[in-house]
Parts: C-alpha cells; sequence; structure tokens
C-alpha cells in the first residue's frame, strides 16, 4: 500500500508567478523512511505543507494512506491530519504556558485520542526520548532547547501516526547533537510507520531506506529552481 | 481543554491581560456606577414628598409653586388669604392640610413656618414619616425644629439659641435678634430638602415681624404663603384640582406634587443623558483598548495558532479559543466592575448619608443588571468575534507563507 503518492501536482503561492512545486507523479510506499534533500528555499516546506492538507494545490492530487486529501474539505483534513498525520518541525513551537504532559495531550485531545491510557502513553514517551518524568509536570517554557525538541517529538508520536513528516528539526543544532536527536527520533518510532524527512542538510541521509533529492521528482521542464528561489 | 488553554494563555500574559481588565472594569463599574446613582437620585427626588396630593398656592407656574413650597428656592408671587385657605380646607374631600409660610432664612437655611400637623402629615419617599432624631415639635412661640443637615452643617444641638434672619437670601441686614429661638428637636435625615429646613409655627413667624396673630387675639394669620393638601381619596384630586384653579374669589393654582415632580425630572433629562453618553464613551474607548490588545495580541501568538492547526484544531476551535478568552476578560472586568461600584456606593452611600444626609444605597445586582451584564458579554464578543475569525482563517496561511519566503 501506498503511503503517499502525488499525480500532477501543480503549486504556487501567486496566480502570477511561477510554480513552486510541480511534481508529475511521486510515490512512497508505507513503512518506508525517506530523506528529501534540496537546497533552501527550494519547496521543501511547501511540500511537507501541502501533504499536512495546510494548503491546496492549483492542481493535481495528493494520495495519503489511500486517501485523495484534495477532496477533502477542511474539516474534514484537521480530523485526517490529526489522527494520521505527525508532524515534527524546529517552527512549531510548544505552547509555553502549558505543562509538558498537556502539550503532549493536546495532540490526542485535538485527534479524540484521549483515553485513560494516555498518561501511560506519555510515560512510555517520555522514557523513549530520555526525558525524567518529574519533566512531566513542568511549564514546556523552563525546558531546555533540547529536552522542548524531545517533547516536540513525544507530542508528534503520541497518536501513534502512520505517517510522520520531519521538517529540518536539527537545523540548528551541532552535528552531535543533531545526531543524537535523530537516532533518538527514528528509535521511537514503530516499525510499520512511514517517515518522510526534508533537510538541506544530507549528513542523515543514511539513517533512512531511501535517500533522493527534490529535483529528481519535480518535473525536468519546471521552472522551479530546486536548487534554491 | 480549550477552557484550559484559554485561562492558562490568558495567565501567561497576565500583565497586559491585566492592564486591560482594570480599564475594562474602570469602564464597567462608571457605566453602573451612572446608572445606579441616576436611579437613586431620581427616586429620592420624585420622594421629595409623597402622601400629599395638592399644593396649593397663588397663581403662578406650576414648577415655580413645587421649587417654592417644596425645596425653598425661589419665592411664591403672592400669599393665599387665610380665608381662601380655610375655604379649601374645609371642603369635604379634605382629610388634611397644612399651611406653610416662608420669607426668612437662618444662615442660608430656608425658614418654614407651619402647624405641627406638617410633622404628622408630611411623608416622603415610599411614604415615610418624619422622625426625631432628637427633641420634639415646636410648642411656643420661641421654639425651632431643624432638619438633620442643619444641625449637622450648623454643629446645632438641643437647647441651642439662634436667630433668624429677615428676607430668603443667603446673606441679609435685617436680623430678628429681639426674638431668638431655642432648638427643642432635631428631625432625622430624609434625603429631601426638609434637611436644610428651619421650622417655628405659624405665630411665630408673625411674633418676630412684630404682630402676632395670637396677641391679637386671632387665631390664624392673615395669609400664608402655600398649603399641603391630602384627600380623602384620591378619585378628588382632579376635581378639587379643577375647583380651586377655578375659584372666583382669589386666583390660586393647586398642583399634583407627583406629577410636578416627574415633569420637573424629565427637563433634567440632559444631564442624565449627558452622564450616560460619557459612560458610554468610556465604556467604547474600552472596547477599543480591548480591540487593539486583541489585534496585537494574535499577530503574537500567530506561532502558537499554527501550532494548533497543525496538531488538528480546525478554524472553529481557534476562534472558540479566541473568544473563550474574550469572553473571560470581559467576565473578570464585569464581576471587577461591579464589586468596584458596590464598594464604591457603599463607602460613598455611607459619607453621603452622614454629611449630606442624601440617601444612596449601595449597588445591589438586579435581574436589569444581570440584562444588562449579558448584553455587554454579548457585545464583547461580537466586536471581537470578526479578529477571531480572520485570525483562525488567515493566521496560518500568513505564517506558513512567510515562512517559506
Amino acid at each position: 500500500m501506498l503511503a503517499i503518492e502525488l499525480n500532477k501536482l501543480l503549486f504556487s503561492y501567486h496566480k502570477d508567478q511561477p510554480a513552486t512545486l510541480d511534481i508529475p507523479h511521486w510515490q512512497l510506499e508505507q513503512g518506508q523512511r525517506c530523506f528529501l534533500y534540496g537546497r533552501s528555499g527550494s519547496g521543501k516546506s511547501t511540500l511537507l505543507r501541502l501533504l499536512c492538507g495546510l494548503m491546496p494545490p492549483q492542481q493535481g492530487h495528493i494520495h495519503l494512506l489511500g486517501e485523495d486529501i484534495t477532496t477533502f474539505k477542511s474539516t474534514t483534513m484537521d480530523r485526517f491530519r490529526a489522527a494520521n498525520i505527525g508532524l515534527v518541525s524546529q517552527q512549531l513551537h510548544l505552547l509555553p504556558y502549558l505543562t509538558v504532559a498537556e502539550n503532549i495531550g493536546l495532540a490526542a485531545r485535538l485527534a479524540n485520542k484521549h483515553s485513560e491510557d494516555l498518561d501511560d502513553r506519555i510515560g512510555e514517551l517520555l522514557q523513549h526520548l530520555q526525558l525524567p518524568d518529574n519533566v512531566r509536570h513542568q511549564p514546556a517554557q523552563q525546558l531546555s532547547q533540547g529536552q522542548q525538541q524531545r517533547v516536540a517529538i513525544a507530542r508528534a508520536l503520541v497518536n501513534q501516526p502512520r505517517l510522520v513528516l520531519v521538517d529540518e528539526p536539527t537545523s540548528s543544532l551541532d552535528y552531535e547533537s543533531a545526531d543524537a536527536f535523530m537516532h533518538l527520533l527514528l528509535e521511537t518510532l514503530e516499525p510499520e510507520t512511514t517517515v518522510l524527512m526534508i533537510s538541506h542538510d544530507k549528513r542523515h541521509a543514511p539513517l533512512f531506506d531511501q535517500a533522493l533529492s527534490l529535483q529528481d521528482i519535480v518535473a525536468a521542464e519546471s521552472t522551479v529552481n530546486p536548487g534554491g528561489q | 481543554m480549550l477552557w484550559r488553554i484559554a485561562r492558562k494563555s490568558l495567565w501567561h500574559r497576565r500583565v497586559t491581560v491585566g492592564l486591560i481588565v482594570l480599564a475594562m472594569s474602570i469602564a464597567f463599574a462608571v457605566q453602573l456606577a451612572v446608572q445606579h446613582v441616576r436611579s437613586e437620585v431620581q427616586s429620592t427626588f420624585q420622594g421629595t414628598v409623597s402622601g400629599t396630593d395638592l399644593i396649593v398656592g397663588a397663581r403662578t407656574g406650576s414648577t415655580n409653586l413645587l421649587l417654592s413650597s417644596l425645596f425653598g428656592i425661589g419665592s411664591p408671587t403672592r400669599n393665599v388669604s387665610w380665608e381662601a385657605f380655610d375655604h379649601w380646607q374645609n371642603q369635604k374631600q379634605v382629610s388634611w392640610a397644612v399651611p406653610i409660610s416662608m420669607g426668612d432664612t437662618h444662615r442660608g437655611h430656608r425658614v418654614i413656618a407651619t402647624t405641627d400637623g406638617f410633622f404628622e402629615h408630611f411623608k416622603y419617599g415610599q411614604k415615610k414619616p418624619l422622625a426625631w432624631q432628637q427633641g420634639h415639635k415646636f410648642e411656643t412661640n420661641q421654639d425651632v425644629v431643624i432638619g438633620a443637615a442643619v444641625a449637622r452643617q450648623l454643629g446645632y444641638g438641643l437647647g441651642h439659641q439662634l436667630v433668624l434672619s429677615h428676607g430668603s437670601g443667603k446673606t441679609s441686614f435685617t436680623q430678628h435678634s429681639d426674638h431668638p429661638f431655642t432648638v427643642v428637636g432635631i428631625l432625622k435625615p430624609t434625603g429631601t430638602p426638609v434637611d436644610q429646613m428651619v421650622f417655628i409655627n405659624l405665630d411665630a413667624m408673625d411674633a418676630i415681624h412684630g404682630h402676632s396673630f395670637a396677641e391679637s387675639g386671632r387665631d390664624h394669620p392673615q395669609s400664608v404663603s402655600a398649603a399641603l393638601f391630602g384627600l380623602k381619596n384620591r378619585v378628588y384630586t382632579f376635581v378639587l384640582q379643577r375647583a380651586i384653579n377655578e375659584y372666583p374669589d382669589e386666583a390660586l393654582m393647586a398642583i399634583l406634587p407627583g406629577v410636578e415632580l416627574s415633569l420637573l425630572w424629565e427637563n433634567l433629562s440632559w444631564v442624565e443623558n449627558g452622564l450616560r453618553s460619557i459612560s458610554a464613551l468610556v465604556l467604547l474607548s474600552s472596547l477599543l483598548g480591548m480591540i487593539t490588545l486583541l489585534l496585537v495580541n494574535l499577530q503574537q501568538r500567530q506561532g502558537e495558532f499554527a501550532t494548533l492547526r497543525t496538531l488538528g484544531a480546525g478554524p472553529w476551535t481557534l476562534f472558540a479559543l479566541i473568544e473563550i478568552e474574550v469572553l473571560l476578560i470581559t467576565l473578570v472586568a464585569l464581576v471587577s466592575g461591579l464589586l468596584l461600584t458596590w464598594g464604591g456606593t457603599l463607602a460613598a452611600g455611607y459619607w453621603l448619608e452622614r454629611w449630606l444626609g442624601i440617601p444612596l444605597a449601595a449597588l445591589q445586582p438586579d435581574l436589569n443588571m444581570l440584562i444588562w451584564f449579558a448584553s455587554l458579554l454579548g457585545i464583547t464578543l461580537l466586536v471581537a468575534a470578526p479578529l477571531a475569525w480572520r485570525a483562525s482563517r488567515k493566521t496560518l496561511l500568513k505564517q506558513l507563507h512567510g515562512d517559506a519566503h
């Protein structure tokens, strides 16, 4: 089964400007871990947002886990995203005034997956991510940067999503910290989870089943410069 | 969940939120206070006299008769002859009649010469009778009864001797020094002009002007300034009013004090409207302040909203979150405003009653206030709704678009 399938995808931020993304066809099998690289401004983050259903493409179809999300209404997409997609991103901050447990639990509540074993699940995730259990009730703003990133992973994974999208989470970290973070993230994921990570830095590519450049999947005649804007 | 996020988010921004809550509380308190004081002043004003069905005086303007007889403001144009007063007080429809004479003052306080029936029949507010703080009614031509405010302002007690001045102005060059009076009674505060008045009996008024009717062998003065009438049945009011107005022997006028007080209050409505306008402007400015804060705040929280959207929160969820925050801010401001007004009116009421004899009850929540609260909540939520809707729909795209470049 395919986790991601893109067909004749065309997206532009402005109608009168050349397309930011033009992908004739691309697919990713379920359970695969894919590393997609490209230089800054090449449209990687745009692709990720299209996959999240946060913005619609002008043309084409996006199938996620067998569903054509381009046909979804906004509310259906919100529910689908909450239930099936985990997003790890450097930009997506924790809510500073909520505790660690509340931040993680928020994702479960928004996906209507709040259950009695949520606390246990949060405990397991914190343990996997090597966070002491006593951080659970600390406000997120009191944690170090590294701890906050690990809490963000826990939040992305608490609903056991079938698809995890990772958007350059380590760009502000030194190599050792970034490497440790990536190992931790990939080890915490369930084996059957599909992962698509985008980055401008190819150093982590060997950790994935496949690595490809965005240039390899966009249309050859595209006006987009995959190497940058 | 949204309530908890809203509560924690507001607490996280407590300094700026606190300032806007303070501004809104003051605005709500001003609104409440203006409403409350207006209604209290109106009920006190309209309760200046009650149980008196007609006030009769020489023909003049009705406002002039009302002001001179009840408030001690201005002077009657002419007097009413005793014969005319006697004629009307003996009508079968009349239950009681109290004559009053004016013309003198004591240190700016109007002197009312009347009979002891005044203390029995004059009522105010919800037909409350006059009550004694100390002492009793006047019995001789040397006795004087003073209102509560006179006693307090001039520091008079029972047994204090005083001299009246000729004329109704604040300053007089003629003192009735040869006829000193002794305070024998002090009335309890009423919140009406009675508090500011000095009462002597009718014969004492004639006596200080050199011709006591008692000493002349009569039992009444030749004329009085006006008279208060109580009827056996109120259905006679208009009949008797018309009869007095058409009395052929003397140009008289009868007014219904309740009606005249209401008309006078309506004439003063510009003051009321002015106060209402000012309080509405204060409220408007605080709402604008809240909107400004909300706008700045929504700009600063785009990242937070983007996070919530990517976690699966739809635009309606964000809209609800923002509206819940506005609701909480408004609720806290309303309750603070209510407490502020309640405390303020409690303190002001005590001070006004003690020093000016003006009753001002502490603010009591009632159904009208609840309706007003609900309306304000509704208005605030409505005012904030377009901003919340815009933020919930547009913020994420703007944020994402901004990131992409």
